[in-house]
């Protein structure tokens, strides 16, 4: 009898700590930290918190989750939210973040003057901390120079067979065919990802850097990929990732015209922090030259202000123009674009 | 005799029937997700649903079907020539394939995948010879069959011992004197094989396939890792974006696919029920020469090597090259709470079934065998919908003032409710039998002897039934240790698994590193399963 209450005694409180699982953050906010709410899960971000904390004293406590997710909690917590900083990878979700009501403004020349303005919020409400361009890499054995220049080339008949592309439930196509939308209108832009989805190689799987090795085997000749994935392969520890790498040559879109899609990771001070302080101090770390070379050498994004003189392989890519009309656009866009994505059929 | 002298069975009746909610709620909780999907399936869906049906309905469902099925029939490929070898025939090495046919079932699809989805790279040359040799359009065509091919190859060699079980459970008891009957006949191994082993084993065959095809629907790491969308995926994906009528529509259309399955299998079983006297013929193997060993071997090997060995063997070795980048703090936390979740909803999950099984000890009547029948219905629910189902409760439940410590986001207690659903008949089959075994008149006895029902029950016969329990238990905790699409979209903030990690770090390309956390889920899982397999073969007859 005994042992049988011992087990039902023993797997109830089991059963309770399931349950409950503690989320400890909520409460403990003691006076030196900064809790982050963030996208990003990149190595170099671990390496910024503790550069930040051996700087300032203030510990980071981090959560991590994809965007979407992230706001709707921050919708669903409301005041009681712990969080007092947001980082998406995605302008799109920070400018509806903003439109939700989640972020406060932060008024500091340190964040003014260390992020362009054409890529921040201009009521100060978030700010771009590190760039990311989603750019053409073609196979340099099979390519010649001049043969692509645009997306809009992508969807041309005489690439079929031969480009790759990640799958559309990516925020970084989304958001690329946001900026589509927005420069061409709704029927061009649909025309171009049906003319996109016939030319691919393969039905869409795997990463951006699924692309561009598979690019390098010989798959097919010219794929999409963000800068900081192409810039991590050519620096990666695997040589057989290097030499993938080393076959391919990159190609900024769209150069004689509006110029090459990016995106940004930023971050803003969320409506209801508890560190508005520290949360700033954040920020402003984020931007700050050691943190911008960090960014920029351990995570192969380019800098806020586009100082490419901080990392030798971007300065051989070279300065590139980029799309900043319809970056103001993207989060408005985005509803469009995947539904357009859907009626494409691109997979 | 009461003093009353009122009819005892009738008092008995009446005393119990206020405790008859309590027997019916781990039912209700079952019955809970169906009802809010069907219910909220009904609800007009939005502008969303009209432009789901035209894009992506029809890719959805042909991509199930076709995916359910050719699994289904690899797995038979690969499942009843194997239980037949091993059953019928003695030759070397016969006793290891015996039980390492079983190994496949502790190794989740997702985590075989992750050591297959390099092999589309590789294959890349092959790809490029097939462009320079046969043109563009054949090219075309074999990208768009390569993930097929692999997916499937997965999924079957990693579900496979689910037929592989139940037919050898077959052969073991029937198939002696009916084959000795036949070879006396004259018949050689193949014919005896096509003529007599399959139409024998095929309610077996029937049984396990159901199973494997279940399984398939369900799955959502191998599809997503081919780049595959049937219905699971489309359903998550659909929820996801925001529109969660649309996606419990679509999981109505896949419950209503199992149910065809079941139905299915019931019909294929037919009045077939196993015929000859168990047990009473010992299996005479038949000795094999050195050509039949081999031919064996060949038969049993391949769809070991290709659902375990490989898989274990590349996994091995990234998390060995791995080490030193390898998150060994996010590592344990992952493994602690994958073993928390599982034990707790084991614990949870046993107590439902003994709770619904043992009410029938303290009162009868119709509505009690009803409950049960429902608790059994969890395992035929596909897991997306348990989970839209789960979720919408629990937010409805969240949204209310004072109940914000139960948001998905914060607790898991939503994810807990679903796996409670999802494997209650995991742990109910089991324990059911187990009490079938158990003499009533035990319980009587101590009746008699003045012991009230309860005290009846937890004295004589829980004790009696504990190993069935625990087998239950361990049966389910082994499921949820696995579980993936559930996990992944039900789980507290910033909390990952084994499963969600492995997934996410796969997901990342990052393999060696995800080669860690699935490695841990194998060897755990192994742990359970060794001493289980037969537990299992008897589930499935």
């Amino acid at each position: 009898m005994g042992f049988i209450r011992s087990i039902c005694v023993g797997s109830l409180s089991v059963v309770s700590a399931v349950v409950l699982v503690p989320d400890g953050r909520g409460l403990a906010s003691a006076a030196e930290v900064v809790h982050v709410y963030s996208h990003r899960h990149y190595g170099v971000d671990e390496q910024l918190n503790t550069l930040f904390t051996g700087k300032t004293g203030i510990e980071v406590k981090v959560v991590n989750a994809e965007a979407d997710q992230l706001i709707e909690r921050l919708q669903a917590e409301g005041e009681s939210s712990p969080a007092d900083v947001l980082i998406t990878v995605d302008a799109g979700r920070m400018q509806r973040a903003r439109k939700e009501g989640l972020l406060q403004p932060v008024m500091s020349e340190v964040l003014t003057r260390g992020t362009p303005a054409e890529l921040q919020d201009a009521d100060g409400y978030w700010y771009a901390y590190a760039i990311r361009a989603r750019v053409l890499l073609v196979a340099a054995d099979r390519v010649k120079a001049g043969e692509i220049r645009d997306y809009e080339d992508l969807a041309r008949p005489e690439w079929r067979g031969r480009v790759l592309v990640r799958s559309s439930s990516s925020s970084y196509n989304q958001a690329l065919m946001a900026s589509m939308v927005s420069a061409l209108g709704e029927k061009r832009a649909l025309a171009w990802a049906r003319g996109l989805a016939a030319n691919l190689a393969r039905p869409p799987q795997g990463g951006d850097r699924d692309q561009i090795k598979a690019c390098a085997a010989g798959l097919a000749d010219v794929c999409l990929a963000n800068t900081y994935y192409y810039g991590l392969l050519l620096h990666s520890a695997d040589p057989a990732e290097r030499a993938a790498a080393g076959k391919m040559r990159l190609i900024f879109p769209n150069q004689g015209g509006r110029g090459t899609h990016v995106n940004v990771s930023a971050a803003g001070v969320t409506r209801h922090a508890r560190n508005v302080a520290n949360a700033r101090a954040y920020l402003e770390f984020l931007v700050s030259p050691e943190a911008q070379k960090l960014l920029a050498n351990g995570g192969q994004e380019f800098p806020a202000l586009m100082d490419l003189t901080l990392n030798p392989t971007q300065e051989k890519w070279g300065a590139f123009k980029v799309d900043t009309a319809t970056f103001r656009q993207m989060g408005e866009d985005q509803p469009k674009a995947v539904r357009l994505i859907d009626a494409a059929g691109w997979k | 005799m009461p003093p009353d002298g009122s009819d005892p069975v009738r008092r008995q009746r009446s005393r119990w029937r206020p405790a008859l909610l309590a027997v019916w709620l781990p039912a209700l909780v079952v019955l809970l997700p169906v009802l809010v999907v069907v219910w909220r399936g009904l609800q007009p869906a939005g502008e969303a649903w009209p432009q789901i049906v035209e894009a992506r309905l029809g890719g959805h469902l042909w991509q199930s079907l076709v995916l359910a099925g050719s699994v289904t029939l690899l797995a038979m490929v690969f499942g009843v020539p194997a239980a037949w070898q091993v059953t019928m025939h003695e030759f070397p090495g016969r006793r290891l394939l015996e039980w390492a046919l079983v190994l496949p079932l502790a190794m989740p699809g997702f985590v075989a995948a992750m050591a297959y989805v390099d092999g589309l790279e590789s294959l890349i040359p092959l790809y490029v010879r097939v462009r320079t040799a046969f043109g563009l359009e054949a090219f075309l065509r074999v990208q768009q069959i390569a993930p097929w091919v692999f997916a499937i190859g997965v999924l079957a060699a990693t579900l496979f011992p689910y037929v592989y079980l139940s037919c050898r459970a077959v052969f073991e008891r029937e198939a002696a004197g009916t084959m000795e009957a036949a070879r006396t006949l004259g018949a050689g191994p193949a014919r005896v094989f096509l003529r007599v082993a399959v139409p024998m084993a095929r309610p077996a065959i029937a049984a396990g396939g159901s199973l494997v095809a279940m399984e398939a629907l369900n799955d959502y790491g191998v599809v997503t890792a081919f780049g595959l969308s049937p219905l699971t995926p489309g359903i998550f994906r659909v929820w996801t974006e925001g529109h969660p009528e649309a996606a419990m529509r679509l999981a109505l259309m896949l419950t209503a696919l199992m149910v065809l399955l079941v139905g299915l299998e019931n019909w294929q079983r037919g009045r077939r029920r196993f015929a000859a006297d168990p047990g009473d013929i010992p299996p005479a193997r038949h000795r094999l020469g050195a050509a039949g060993a081999a031919r064996a071997w060949m038969i049993c090997a391949p769809p070991l090597v290709l659902g375990f060995l490989i898989p274990a063997w590349r996994m091995a070795r990234w998390a060995w090259q791995a080490r030193d980048r390898t998150d060994w703090r996010g590592l344990l936390d992952a493994a602690g709470n994958s073993l928390l979740l599982a034990a707790g909803a084991s614990v949870l999950i046993s107590l439902g079934a003994v709770t619904l099984v043992a009410a029938r000890r303290l009162a009868t009547g119709p509505s009690l065998a009803a409950a049960q029948r429902l608790g059994l219905l969890g395992y035929a629910l596909p897991g997306a919908m348990v989970a839209v189902g789960i979720g919408t409760v629990v937010s409805t439940l969240a949204a209310r003032p004072g109940f914000g410590f139960l948001a998905l986001s914060v607790s898991a207690t939503g994810l807990v409710a679903a796996y409670f659903v999802r494997f209650l008949a995991v742990s109910l089959q089991p324990v059911g039998a187990g009490f079938d075994r158990l003499s009533a008149g035990l319980h009587e006895a101590a009746r008699t002897l003045g012991a009230s029902p309860t005290r009846a029950l937890v004295r004589i016969d829980l004790p009696l039934v504990w190993p069935a329990v625990l087998a239950g238990a361990t049966l389910a905790f082994i499921d949820v240790f696995k579980e993936l699409p559930m996990t992944l979209v039900l789980r507290p903030f910033d909390f990952q698994t084994l499963a969600t990690e492995t997934y996410r770090l796969t997901g990342e390309s990052r393999i060696p590193e995800a080669a860690g956390p699935g490695l841990l889920m194998v060897a755990i899982s192994l742990v359970g399963l060794i001493p289980l397999s037969h537990l299992i073969r008897r589930r499935l007859q």
